[in-house]
């Protein structure tokens, strides 16, 4: 029970999390960051006027102004298309544990992983009988050390460190199963009391590291800091110069209509330099925002005036931004088809099992084009230690899996993704299942003077098919992935044709840095 | 070559600069950034190999506008004005992919 009260309260954060933003005036949202930079240097200080001059100046980023004269007629919803477009159409990152004995959603590793940092909470067992529930944190080590160093978060966008930049780490916690560990008494606490048991089981937390993974990406064009991805972004603009310069002459000579006349308008000018100067010695955040909202206040008056029906006028601005954001989605197509290579390496330490190291080999491609992915797994499973008369050989498995995704709805804006997937596994001796000292011999009264180690269920061929629905809960919130299994058969226990539920919620905080 | 476009100190505009003076102005990034489009005042501007544009002011105020794309979203973008040894950073923003256009105006006197 207590387990399952800090189950929810982690779902309700990784939920809230991205909601608890500071408030802030709607109308001066967009220029948000930029108030925050100004006000962060000191008064009438040469940054200062530089972050000033940014804001005040109409040409720069004019749908922020749009925004805020009509917020009605920009809804952000009009950007959806270019917004982070890239990022929304990725498939390809893997947030939650690959590691499959207890509590995972994901029957088959996708190639890629968030660029800096990873949440997962998985309920569920796939290859097990035994259902159970894991968090996962993945990070990425070259934003990790970024971090750690005190640099900015949106330092994400950097080309990163070479090498570390495709390492990722993933830590998984079980967080349902409970173990017993053995301990000896120091004595008995009655002085009658002639008898003391030489050992005692005693609850053990499992809510501890139970499986480490590093994955390395050999090839991944789909990560923006790569070589790979900047050279295919360099030969797409080659490739469409002629239409993407098109696009960008059409939007500019549209916002021309609005922009120009107002700037020509010599109230402007004044008005620019005096609230250039009130800016630059404003001292509180309050301050600076009032005076920046005076300043769109008689902007938008000049506006008005200026620029005949500016609202049909505004109206075909947006319109043109549209227009050259459909131009991005041809990049996005064209690179989604790109091959991605990785490969990883994971520590397994099950509860009452025996230490495993598995290797796996993730191969992703779209040879078809459009928003799909096909996710290839091949993977070897082997024992850690095992005792020198050991019934089973150091290989305990291997794996072959692939998964085909696709989104539900437009390559970009969707709102689900389906996933049908395909696992098989031979497993070449039963499973092994240990006995902690203190544990009773099978059918006996006799107490385990040590570690013990039996087989359970029977070697051979598991078969398991999944079928999955991705809901995202909105641009830049989690993902909750509902699944639906169907196994051949269990590795526990001698279970043919089980079917089961699993859930999950995902974030992938490469969305909150990220716009 | 010396740089031809000063800050202004007025706040009036962003630069100024003398008349019929020519600017080579650039957009760099820490990844892939190009021009997707240039204008000034009423007439596009040809684009010189995808990040690099050449314009010449008139007497007045001149409204220098582009539209820029960037390989990674979350990038830097950097203005400059290409001038020799003396290049000078003329803007120099965060990425924002909900708006590619930027731009300044200068006057010429």
């Amino acid at each position: 029970m207590q387990s399952m009260k800090e189950t929810i309260c982690a779902i309700s954060c990784l939920i809230l999390f991205p909601l608890l933003a500071p408030a802030q005036n709607a109308r001066l949202g967009p220029f948000d960051a930029g108030i925050t930079l100004a006000v962060g240097s000191a008064a009438d200080s040469p940054p200062r006027d530089a972050a000033v001059g940014q804001l005040l100046n109409l040409n720069q980023q004019p749908s922020r102004f749009i925004r805020a004269f009509y917020p009605d007629l920009l809804r952000e919803s009009v950007f959806d298309a270019a917004t982070s477009a890239w990022r929304q159409a990725r498939l390809d990152q893997q947030v939650g544990s690959t590691a499959m004995a207890t509590g995972g959603t994901d029957l088959v590793a996708r190639p890629g992983t968030p660029e800096f940092i990873g949440l997962a909470m998985q309920f569920g067992g796939i290859t097990q009988s035994v259902s159970g529930s894991t968090a996962t944190f993945r990070g990425n080590a070259d934003a990790m050390l970024r971090s750690l160093a005190g640099e900015p978060l949106t330092c994400i966008g950097c080309m990163g460190t070479k090498g570390l930049k495709n390492l990722n780490f993933v830590a998984t916690f079980d967080l349902s199963h409970q173990g017993t560990e053995s301990v000896t008494p120091s004595g008995s606490a009655q002085a009658t009391q002639t008898m003391t048991p030489t050992a005692i089981l005693l609850p053990k937390s499992t809510r501890q590291l139970s499986s480490f993974t590093a994955s390395y990406a050999i090839y991944n064009p789909k990560d923006t800091r790569s070589d790979q991805y900047q050279k295919e972004w360099s030969g797409w603009y080659t490739k469409h110069a002629p239409e993407l310069q098109s696009a960008g002459n059409s939007l500019l000579e549209t916002v021309s209509v609005f922009l120009d006349p107002v700037q020509r308008d010599k109230a402007y000018g004044d008005l620019r330099a005096e609230y250039t100067g009130k800016l630059d010695k404003a001292t509180t955040r309050t301050e600076f925002e009032q005076l920046l909202s005076e300043y769109l206040d008689k902007v938008q008056k000049i506006a008005e005036q200026d620029v005949p029906q500016l609202v049909g006028v505004l109206a075909n601005a947006v319109q043109a931004y549209s227009k050259y954001a459909q131009e991005y989605n041809d990049l996005v197509k064209e690179l989604q088809g790109k091959p991605q290579v990785s490969v990883e390496y994971t520590f397994d330490r099950p509860v009452n099992q025996p230490e495993t190291h598995n290797i796996r080999g993730v191969f992703g491609t779209n040879p078809f084009g459009g928003g799909a992915l096909f996710s290839l797994n091949g993977a070897v499973t082997l024992y850690g230690k095992r005792p020198v008369d050991a019934n089973y050989g150091a290989v305990r498995d291997a794996q072959f899996a692939i998964q085909f995704d696709r989104p539900l709805g437009d390559i970009v804006s969707h709102s689900a993704v389906f996933s049908l997937a395909a696992y098989g596994q031979y497993q070449f001796d039963p499973t092994v299942i240990k006995f902690t000292s203190g544990n009773l011999a099978p059918n006996t009264n006799i107490t385990l003077p040590g570690e013990a180690q039996a087989l359970l269920g029977k070697k051979g061929a598991t078969g398991i098919a999944q079928a999955k629905i991705t809901f995202k809960m909105g641009k830049n919130g989690p993902e909750v992935p509902f699944a639906l299994t169907w196994a051949t058969r269990k590795e526990l226990i001698n279970a043919n044709n089980s079917l089961g539920a699993h859930i999950g919620l995902t974030y992938n905080l490469d969305n909150l840095f990220n716009h | 070559m010396a740089c031809v476009l000063d800050h202004d100190a007025s706040g009036h505009t962003d630069f100024t600069t003398k008349t019929n003076s020519t600017a080579t102005v650039k957009v760099s990034a820490t990844g892939q950034a190009r021009f997707t489009g240039a204008r000034l005042n009423s007439s596009a501007v040809a684009i010189q190999s995808g990040d690099t544009v050449i314009v010449t002011f008139v007497a007045g105020l001149n409204i220098l506008k582009f539209t820029v794309a960037v390989a990674n979203i979350s990038d830097t973008v950097v203005i400059s004005e290409i001038c020799g040894a003396d290049s000078q950073i003329l803007e120099q923003f965060p990425n924002d992919p909900n708006d590619p256009v930027t731009g300044f105006s200068v006057f010429a006197f």
